[in-house]
């Protein structure tokens, strides 16, 4: 009986042995593959737990560049669940354990790495310091950017252009490059390094349109951002991708082709008609009033307003959110044509919030309700009982939206 | 002999325990057409040990007029709302911070937003849109877009890497691939838990049965989820679907046929009670009605998990009225004197972290100061404006 236990427990010790001598058989190679497949699934729990394994064995046999290895994909990790703090000192780590030269893309890349989780921190210098030692001109010139040195950016794209570099990545720089320069008014130069870009770049059209934008050519810029969407949604090779919806765009594309060239035909007529009327008009025009002049011009200006470009934009009833810039533009195109509207209505109402205030534009603009509450981003009944309140602070009684309305128009 | 015993009292024990919980025979039932009740009031105070109020910041990039969906993860809260081009994140203290998911085709744009939903243990937000799932880090990183062929409505997570599915719904239930409730490990594509039917199946076929309006709330260790016409609410975790507990609408069997029906609408009839809302908290199932075809009159029931005593109370509100500020009915709610502040029906519940979560809109609460005066006085609601926006409330329960 003693001697089948002692033959069972041999058996159960063997199995033992065999179990753990199979768990070591997995090498270093092996455990990071194995995290980098759960990482990859963000399965962020086992991932650091195999990763913790692959350090442990990295140790073991003193191989440096699987620890570095491993603790930059630690850090990765880290990066991805916002855990900075954590990034960093497995970033850390990872660079002190990289000491051969051989290992100079892996560096590179955890210079990047390190240079990513400050820019997530906020610690900008940091992380210029650190995409200064990886390369990367492009997020070095944003940091840049951000700061108020675009100049200083511009020269440092401008130097990464005269080093001999690959054409995709030359590219790159060049799209940055003519964005920077858009953003500083550098149109020509802009265009001069985008026509070095690939047609088929697809931020190439975003960066054009933004062009046309500066040069205040709606229709054209229109034309580019369509084509950037059209690019952008190429890209993401969707197998359920409508043969209608392509058929429909590429009707609407030849439509958009055909009202440039007509506008642009318009626009070399109307050269023509303009130039032939300056001839035929005498100079008598100069002998108005300057009364008449002026009372003149005040009125061309509300019609011009209402006409403009910006007022016709918030009276659109498509689906768009105006930027803090829009509202500028408008306010400010809004204070030259009613040019003692604000001063009056403040006198009325001292406590007038930016948000009553940019109502009244509109309400004075005529934009209907449900358009203002669109661009003011709140509710049609918000819109409705932010009348009633602006009424009763006005005049003190009680009112309904449309007397407000008929108010801020006569006033 | 008695090793016998031993062995046999054991075994019973053990048994015992490996049986569900609660069979169907004893679910905790909610009779919403009972005549007479242990209090025409309910209460929720003494469930509550804090509150937490956070006023949302506002500024031009965080203007949110309709909340569609939010949700809260320990340091940040997520908004999504109409007329905004993404998911506003926020900090706990209100602090706008940036907007993800933004409207567009490139990597980590969205198009149409069906719910919002954090995985606490991976530390990642998660964006659903029909057919594919995106992950963010809580920096608005975007970091990975799982495709999803499955028909959901919405997904909730409820473990790593593992989330709750609801069905599609108004799609006949025979359509291939259509289901009721799931749970899928969206990392391995595992399926955890799946249900292809929930509730009476022999009343039609099931090419004309399908899924009404889904509501949903935190439940003690995953997510209460419920269809339109059927008397269960279901519980949902990371490992199983079991039944939670029963409602009893009124709806005869033919009524309930007509309310599931892919052929036919949401008809009330007069007399039977629909479901607008529910959430649990450790000691009760609370649930938010209205009758027939009078959506302006609602009912609250609160049922004492340990008593099994039911209490009414009607809402003195005109929920017609209150639907044009906050089309969750926030404002429709238990009241709250614990600090005198707005009522209590919190949009998300979850129990197992003692936590529920409320929004109301600026304009409810202007509305809601109006109905009840008292509320001018609260130190919160004080700041609030008509143009503010909305308060998220944030109830630590004891």
């Amino acid at each position: 009986m003693i001697y089948k236990i002692e033959i069972l427990f041999l058996i159960c010790l063997l199995t033992a042995c065999s179990s753990v001598g199979e768990k070591e058989v997995a090498t270093t190679g092996e455990l990071l593959r194995q995290a980098a497949f759960y990482g990859e699934r963000l399965q962020f729990q086992p991932a650091l737990e195999t990763y913790r394994l692959a350090i442990r064995q990295a140790g073991k046999e003193k191989d440096s560049v699987a620890l570095s290895i491993a603790y930059l994909e630690t850090g990765k990790i880290y990066r991805k669940q916002s855990l900075k703090r954590k990034a960093l000192e497995n970033g850390q780590k990872a660079l002190s354990y990289i000491k051969s030269p051989a290992a100079d893309s892996l560096r590179l890349e955890l210079y990047r790495e390190i240079g990513d989780v400050y820019t997530l921190s906020g610690q900008a210098d940091s992380a210029f310091h650190y995409y200064e030692m990886a390369g990367c001109r492009i997020k070095q010139a944003t940091i840049l950017r951000q700061n108020g040195r675009g100049r200083e950016a511009e020269t440092l794209l401008k130097a990464e252009l005269e080093q001999v570099i690959a054409p995709k990545e030359r590219a790159e720089v060049c799209l940055a490059l003519a964005d920077l320069q858009i953003s500083l008014g550098k149109l020509e130069e802009a265009e001069k390094n985008l026509s070095q870009v690939p047609p088929s770049h697809p931020h190439l059209y975003a960066a054009l349109s933004r062009i046309a934008q500066s040069r205040g050519d709606s229709l054209q810029a229109d034309f580019y951002h369509k084509s950037y969407l059209h690019h952008l949604s190429e890209l993401r090779q969707e197998k359920e991708q409508n043969q209608i919806t392509r058929l429909l765009w590429t009707s609407e594309h030849k439509e958009w082709e055909r009202r440039l060239s007509d506008s642009q035909k318009t626009h070399e007529g109307q050269i023509y008609v303009w130039i032939a009327l300056l001839i035929s008009c005498s100079t008598g025009i100069w002998g108005y009033s300057r009364y008449r002049q002026k009372k003149a011009v005040v009125s061309l200006s509300e019609a011009d307003f209402r006409s403009s470009e910006i007022c016709l934009r918030f009276h659109s009833k498509e689906e768009w959110k105006p930027a803090s810039k829009d509202w500028e533009e408008l306010l400010q195109a809004f204070n030259r044509a009613y040019p003692e509207f604000r001063e009056r209505l403040k006198k009325e109402v001292p406590k007038l919030s930016e948000q009553e205030w940019r109502m009244c534009c509109l309400v004075k603009m005529e934009v209907p309700p449900s358009t203002a509450a669109m661009l003011l981003c709140c509710t049609n009944q918000a819109i409705s009982m932010r009348r009633v309140r602006l009424y009763r602070k006005i005049t003190g009684e009680k009112g309904t939206p449309e007397l407000c309305d008929s108010f801020i128009r006569d006033f | 002999m008695k090793k016998m015993l031993f062995g046999l009292m054991t075994a019973i024990a053990t048994f015992t325990g490996c049986e569900p919980r609660q069979a169907s025979g004893e679910l905790p039932r909610i009779d919403l057409t009972a005549t007479s009740f242990a209090s025409g009031q309910l209460g929720i105070a003494d469930e509550i040990e804090s509150i937490e109020y956070v006023p949302l910041e506002l500024t031009d990039e965080s203007l949110i007029a309709d909340v569609l969906d939010l949700c809260v993860s320990d340091e940040y809260i997520f908004v999504y709302s109409t007329r905004q081009d993404g998911v506003l994140q926020f900090d706990r203290k209100g602090k706008f911070l940036r907007c993800i998911a933004k409207t567009g085709n490139g990597p980590g744009e969205t198009g149409q937003i069906i719910s919002l939903t954090v995985d606490e243990e991976n530390r990642l937000f998660c964006v659903s849109e029909y057919f594919s799932t995106s992950f963010y880090s809580f920096d608005g990183e975007f970091i990975k877009k799982i495709e999803n062929p499955r028909p959901y409505s919405y997904q909730f997570s409820v473990g790593p890497n593992t989330m709750v599915e609801l069905g599609r719904m108004y799609v006949p239930m025979n359509t291939p691939g259509m289901f009721s409730l799931g749970v899928f490990n969206w990392a391995t594509g595992d399926t955890v838990a799946f249900r292809h039917t929930i509730g009476d199946t022999s009343l039609m076929p099931l090419e004309e049965t399908s899924l009404k309006g889904w509501i949903y709330s935190g439940s003690m260790d995953g997510m209460l989820c419920y269809s339109d016409g059927i008397d269960t609410v279901w519980n949902v975790n990371a490992k199983n679907i079991v039944p939670a507990f029963l409602i009893n609408t009124g709806y005869s069997a033919e009524e309930e046929k007509e309310t599931r029906s892919s052929k036919t609408g949401n008809e009330a009839v007069d007399g039977k009670y629909s479901v607008f809302g529910f959430f649990e908290t450790p000691r009760h199932y609370f649930v938010k009605c209205f009758e027939g075809s009078d959506q302006s009159q609602f009912y609250l029931y609160g049922l004492d998990k340990e008593t099994g005593e039911l209490k009414r109370e009607t809402s003195s509100l005109n929920a017609q009225e209150l639907f044009k500020n906050n089309w969750t009915l926030a404002g429709i709610g238990i009241r709250n004197t614990k600090d005198n502040g707005l009522p209590v029906w919190p949009y998300l519940s979850y129990p197992s972290k003692k936590q529920m979560v409320q929004f109301n809109t600026a304009v409810e609460i202007e509305y809601l100061k109006e109905k009840y005066p008292g509320l001018k006085e609260h130190p919160v609601l004080l700041q609030v404006t008509e143009d503010s926006n909305p308060l998220v409330t944030i109830y630590h329960m004891r």
